[in-house]
This record gives C-alpha cells, structure tokens and sequence, in this order.
C-alpha cells in the first residue's frame, strides 16, 4: 500500500485537481492519500474534508497551533498505514505520474527513492535566473553534508520504505521546510537510492513559500547537520591537541610523581623559595621536577597582563636562576 | 514575538541578580577565576574569564554572563516540559529561576552555577521527547569534556551523562570511548599541574574533624536551599518515583561531595537534579504545579528573610585605588598577615608576602598584621586616613 502525504498550506484551489490526478494515476493500485493542513487560512483543511465523500482513502489532519512543512511531513508519516511513503507538494509543480515510477523503484530495493530536477531529464522549468542559481548552490552545499548522497536532497518528492524510515523516525528534527535533506542526514551510510527525473511544473494557483526565513532555515538545518556529522571529528582533534599538550607536561613532571624522594624535596624547596620572595603559591605553576632542581613558572596574577617568569630552583642552593 | 520578550524579560531578571552580587564586592574564589589562577579548577572558564582582566568593568560583564547563563538556562526546563499544560511548565519554570539556589547564586562568578547549567544540559538531553542522534554523541562527549575542563565537580554528573549517552543508541564501545576519553583527559590535566591536586588535598581536610550529625544536617540544609525545600521535596520524590539510574546516582555523588565538602555554594549543584524529579513528578500529577508554582517563591522569600544576603562592602577595593594613584612607580605590593585573592584581583601590581628582605623592591606595604620593621624606617611613611594600616615610600 501506498501512503501519499500531502502537506498543505493555502492550497485550497489546487487541492481538487490534484486529488483527481493522483487517482487517476493510481485508480487500480491500493493507496491512502493523508492531507495535513497547517489551519490555512483559505480553509484547505475544510477543501479537503469535503472532498472526503468524494475520496474514501483521502484522510485529513488540521493542525492548530503548529506549523512547518517537515514536521507536517513527520505527522503523516506517523498516521500512515502503507508499506511506501510518498511526500509531494500540493501546489501542482510535482507531476503524480512520477508516483508509480518512484514507488516502484521502493518495490525494486531502494530504501529512498527521489524525484530529482538534477537527474538527467529532469529539469526546474522556468525559473528566472536568480532562483536557478540559489537552487543550484543550496542544491551543491546539501548534496555534500548527508551521508546518503542523492543529486536534489532539496527535493520535495519523494518516496520512502516504510523499513528504512522507522528506525529514524524518532531522531528526525523535522524544522523548516527541507524535509529530504533530514531524512537523509539520518540514513545510514550504504541506504539505497535510486532517482526518477523530475520536470518542475509552474503552479496554476497560490503562492510559493520560498522566502528569507525559509532560506534561513535552511542554512540552519545545513549547519546543525553538518556540525552533527563533524561532531566525532570535532571530538578527536580536540582531544588530539588536548593531549599534545598535556603529555610533555606530564613527562616533564613523572619525577615527581614517581618518585616519592623528589616530591619532598620539591615541597621543601617549593617552599623555601616561595617564603624567601614571598610568592603567592597559586602565582606558581611547577613544571618540571628533576633529582636536583625543580622548574616553575612564577605568573603574579593582578589586573592587566601578567609577566610570566621561569626559573629553576635547585634543591641545595638559595638563589633563584633563569630557565635555560 | 513572544520569545523575544520573554528572553528580555530574563535577561532584566538576570541583570538584577548580577547587581544584587555587585555590592559585595568580588570574594577571594570570584578572584581566582577572575585573575585565571590555576587552582583549584581546570582552565576552560576562568582563561576565558582571564581574558578581560584588564577591562575596568570586568568584574560587572562576567558577574552578568554568568547571571545570564543561570537564567536563559531556563529554555531548557521550558523545551523538557513543552508538551506539558502551560501553568505546568510554568510551575517547573518558576522552580528553576526561583530557586534559593538561583536567586543566591546568580550573578556570582563562581564555577558552581557553570557546572549546575552543564547538568541542566545533561538532564534536558535525558529528558527531552527526541532521543539525541548516535551521530550526534561527538556533540554530547564535546559538551561533557567542556563541564569536566570548568569544573572537577562536573564529574558529579558522570552517571548522567552516561544515561545520555546510552539513549543517543550509540554502540557501546564508542559510548564507552566517548565518556571515558575526557575523565582521562582531566586526570592528565591534573596531573600536568601538581599544585591543583595539593591544594584540593589541602581544601578537603579543612573540616575533616566534624561530626557526622553536622554533616548530615549541613548537607540537608545545602540540598534545602538548592531547590527552595519544596522543590527539593518534590524533586526527589520524582526521582524516587521513577528512578533512572542517571539520575538517581548523579544526586547521591552530589549528596556525598556536600557531605565532604560542606559549602552552600554546592546548593546549585542539586537544582537540575531536582528539576529533573519536579517534572516527572508535574507530568504524572499535574495537580503538583499548585506547590512549585506557589511553594517555590514562598520559600525563596522566607529563606531570604532568614538567611539574608549580607551585603559588607570590603575595604580592599577602596585602599588599593588609593594606593593606585598615591604610591606612583614601578614595584610590588607586600602584604604582611594572612590575604585572600581579592586583594590580587583589586591590585594592578604585582603582590607578594611580605618578607623584610623584599622591601627594596617595593613600592607600597599592606599591614594586616603588625609591621613594625617597617615602621621604623624613615623612608616609609603611612596613609592617613585608611582602613587599614598601609605605607609606601616617603618622599624624603
């Protein structure tokens, strides 16, 4: 069984024709098309539940109070009943025709598949130049940062088995508008892909929701996926460098912790010299402890930058000297 | 909109706990990590707070920050509780910025809130409806490495951050890597620096003498102002109720460090635990709110009344600006008695103990204790009109 969900902002004029496509593509196969409206005002919600008499598998969820084309996504998906889920716009720019080919491609293996605009024959129709160049740059950055890699992870249409979206289902940060480009942040490497051209249609009514907060949004997502992804790298360099440092330090001091000789003489002479210049010991920070001297580094902290210092303090003498 | 404004709203909140703090002046722990001095805590909050020390209003921006920090920590109560009523969440909220613990501690530069806002952080990553992503397990070992590399209390919340740990679904070798690695990076720390160890040795045993009754009620009163008594009670039932090992043990290592360590700066250490109970608690009867949303601030005021702020301004800032613009020139100031950091943190020369053979270096001498060395040379001669007894070099 197919489950196509349709999210749905003030989509009420193109929601009947689309509905008429969908069945007349699918009319003999077994389907259920869930509508979730984010309370539109042009009452889509409303559109749709009438169209219910007309269509029994057509199933309908208002949502009051919240909004966001993902997490409308992440809804239907969470009332859906078929064993492949399709998401598709509502505003008649994705051609149903695909439905059968990507649900096929579902049925041949592929965990994922994606109706693209960058497969060959596929296109984005007739956008003005500017918008061909954003979708093509935003298009590049998200290709590279999920780990499943498919040409248009900014695609809206898609379809998805059952088998590989339950395991993700609960890790999904379903925010903004890029529903695609999170489930394939959370697939594993090696899912299956597969890729169906898609023709970008023009719309026949409304508006499209592409503005800066969407942009920015989608920046967001990009930057937290990738900073997900980064995260065990991030890790290990910090601890790298965390240990370049610090292991000299610890070698230089071994003496001292190793050899219970050296420690009392470094106390004794730590103090002896702290009482004679009349050092604060929270100014000094020992850093290497030898059988004959001990080195510190003597920082007075106050206000303004503070003059660090080194000597080495040897155990049988009492005048401080310089580090070499 | 609505974020925006109740974002400002708790930054007028946290400004006004920055300034209640203003008053006293900067105690000799806020100078420790003011100045960046190495003992006792690893470097990760006090070098940054190092940084700014010669900024003039430095101790107002981070007394600020951290004021900040406190507060605006409480999107994670509201995202823990999100899915509750809203006079629910608003119940777990007011026990959070009401808390004794947060109304005492807030705008103090001390690592104890620091490390309450990590176990926040932690709690929120266990509770929160999502699961933390396995991919995301670098982020949360990042965070945990962060608390340990502020605070060695940080370590309180081990059993916490393993619980998180265990929920982001990352296999166990790598959780175990991931949670071990910065616990092993922190002993190398202390290891790279001796003195750090010495003076907790030293800092530990100071009340090792004290008798086990008074440790017991110490510590109940430090976990009493820690979540106001009532959140602390409601706190703890939900975590009893519903135990989680996380947390459950998490509270008892904090509970036992209280009972060694008895300061009630440690108060806050128990709030995100409690926090953590208080919404289990709301979630399974809701009815619960009334207390938090009354009880809370009820508390807070009574121990307000009981225990009131002392507000006694230190002489040190007064005579060492004085000091500033009378005793002119190159040079150390010597101390003689026993001093803490703030005196350092009040200081823009170098200070030392006093020793008599270091007098020729210096330019000023602080008398806590009777200096009559120094009386009696000719070419010292005292300030008039200090608090204290304090001489730079005559004019003769």
């Amino acid at each position: 069984m197919l489950s196509i969900v349709l999210p749905t902002y003030n989509e009420a004029a193109n929601l009947p024709e689309l509905l008429k496509r969908i069945t007349a593509v699918l009319k003999q196969g077994s389907f259920e098309v869930i509508v979730v409206d984010d309370d539109s005002p042009d009452r889509t919600w409303e559109v749709a539940e009438k169209l219910v008499q007309q269509y029994a598998m057509l199933r309908v969820l208002r949502r009051v109070g919240r909004r966001g084309l993902s997490s409308a996504v992440t809804e239907g998906f969470a009332m859906a009943k078929g064993e492949v889920l399709i998401v598709m716009d509502a505003d008649l720019q994705h051609e149903p025709q695909l439905i059968t080919q990507l649900a096929k491609a579902i049925e041949d293996g592929a965990d994922i598949a994606v109706a693209s605009r960058y497969t060959e024959g596929g296109s984005v129709g007739e956008w003005v130049t500017g918008r061909r160049i954003l979708s093509r740059v935003a298009t590049f950055l998200a290709r590279k940062v999920p780990p499943v890699e498919v040409s248009d992870p900014m695609s809206g249409f898609f379809a998805l088995s059952k088998k590989a979206y339950d395991p993700i289902a609960a890790r999904l940060q379903p925010t903004g508008f890029k529903i695609l480009l999170e489930v394939l942040a959370c697939l594993p490497h090696g899912t299956k892909t597969a890729e169906v051209p898609l023709q970008f249609k023009q719309r026949l009514s409304g508006e499209s929701k592409l503005n800066l907060t969407v942009e920015l949004q989608f920046i967001i997502q990009l930057l937290r996926i990738l900073l997900r992804r980064l995260s065990m790298v991030l890790f290990f360099l910090v601890v790298i460098l965390a240990s370049v440092m610090l292991f000299p330090r610890v070698a230089n001091l071994s003496p001292l912790y190793l050899d219970p000789a050296v420690r009392t003489q470094v106390q004794t002479t730590l103090e002896r010299f702290a009482e004679m210049e009349g050092w604060l010991l929270s100014d000094v920070a020992v850093i290497a402890a030898r059988t004959e001297y001990v080195e510190v580094e003597y920082r007075p902290h106050f206000r303004g930058k503070d003059p660090v210092t080194c000597h080495r303090l040897f155990h049988d003498r009492s005048r401080l000297t310089d580090c070499e | 909109m609505k974020r925006p404004l109740v974002a400002i709203g708790l930054e007028i909140y946290a400004l006004q706990l920055a300034f209640l703090q203003l008053g006293n002046g900067v105690r000799t722990d806020e100078a420790k990590y003011l100045l960046d001095i190495p003992y006792p805590h690893p470097p990760l909050a006090r070098s940054i707070m190092g940084l700014t020390d010669g900024w003039m209003h430095h101790e107002l921006f981070w007394r600020i920050v951290c004021a900040t920090l406190l507060v605006q920590s409480v999107w994670f109560v509201m995202h823990i509780a999100r899915r509750l009523s809203p006079w629910s969440r608003g119940s777990l909220l007011v026990a959070w910025l009401l808390s004794a613990a947060v109304v005492f501690q807030g705008g103090t530069v001390m690592m104890a809130p620091l490390t309450a806002v990590f176990g926040l952080v932690f709690v929120w990553l266990l509770l929160k409806e999502r699961a933390p992503d396995p991919a995301s397990a670098g982020l949360i070992a990042l965070v945990w490495l962060a608390s340990l590399f502020t605070a060695y209390q940080g370590i309180l919340f081990a059993p916490l951050v393993w619980a998180v740990l265990h929920r982001s679904n990352q296999r166990l070798s790598v959780r175990l890597f991931l949670w071990t690695v910065p616990v092993v990076l922190l002993a190398l720390y202390t290891l790279s620096n001796p003195l750090a160890a010495a003076s907790m040795f030293i800092h530990a045993g100071k009340d090792a003498l004290q008798l086990p009754v008074d440790r017991l009620t110490d510590t109940a009163f430090i976990a009493g102002i820690g979540g106001s008594i009532v959140l602390s009670i409601v706190g703890t039932i939900g975590l009893l109720w519903k135990p989680r090992a996380g947390l459950i043990i998490s509270l008892l290592l904090v509970t036992a460090y209280v009972l060694l360590s008895r300061f009630e700066y440690y108060a806050i250490l128990f709030t995100p635990l409690f926090i953590a109970g208080a919404f289990i608690v709301v979630s399974r009867f809701p009815v619960s709110k009334y207390l938090l949303l009354i009880g809370v601030p009820v508390a807070t005021v009574v121990l307000c009344f009981l225990y009131p702020p002392v507000v006694e301004p230190s002489p040190v800032p007064s005579v060492l600006q004085e000091l500033n613009e009378r005793a002119v020139g190159e040079g150390i100031i010597l101390i003689r008695g026993q001093f803490g950091h703030e005196w350092q943190h009040a200081s823009w020369s170098p200070i030392r103990r006093y020793h008599s053979t270091l007098l020729e270096d210096a330019k000023a001498v602080i008398c806590l204790e009777p200096c009559d060395e120094v009386a009696a040379q000719p070419k010292w001669a005292p300030l008039a009109e200090m608090p204290l007894s304090v001489w730079i070099r005559s004019a003769l």
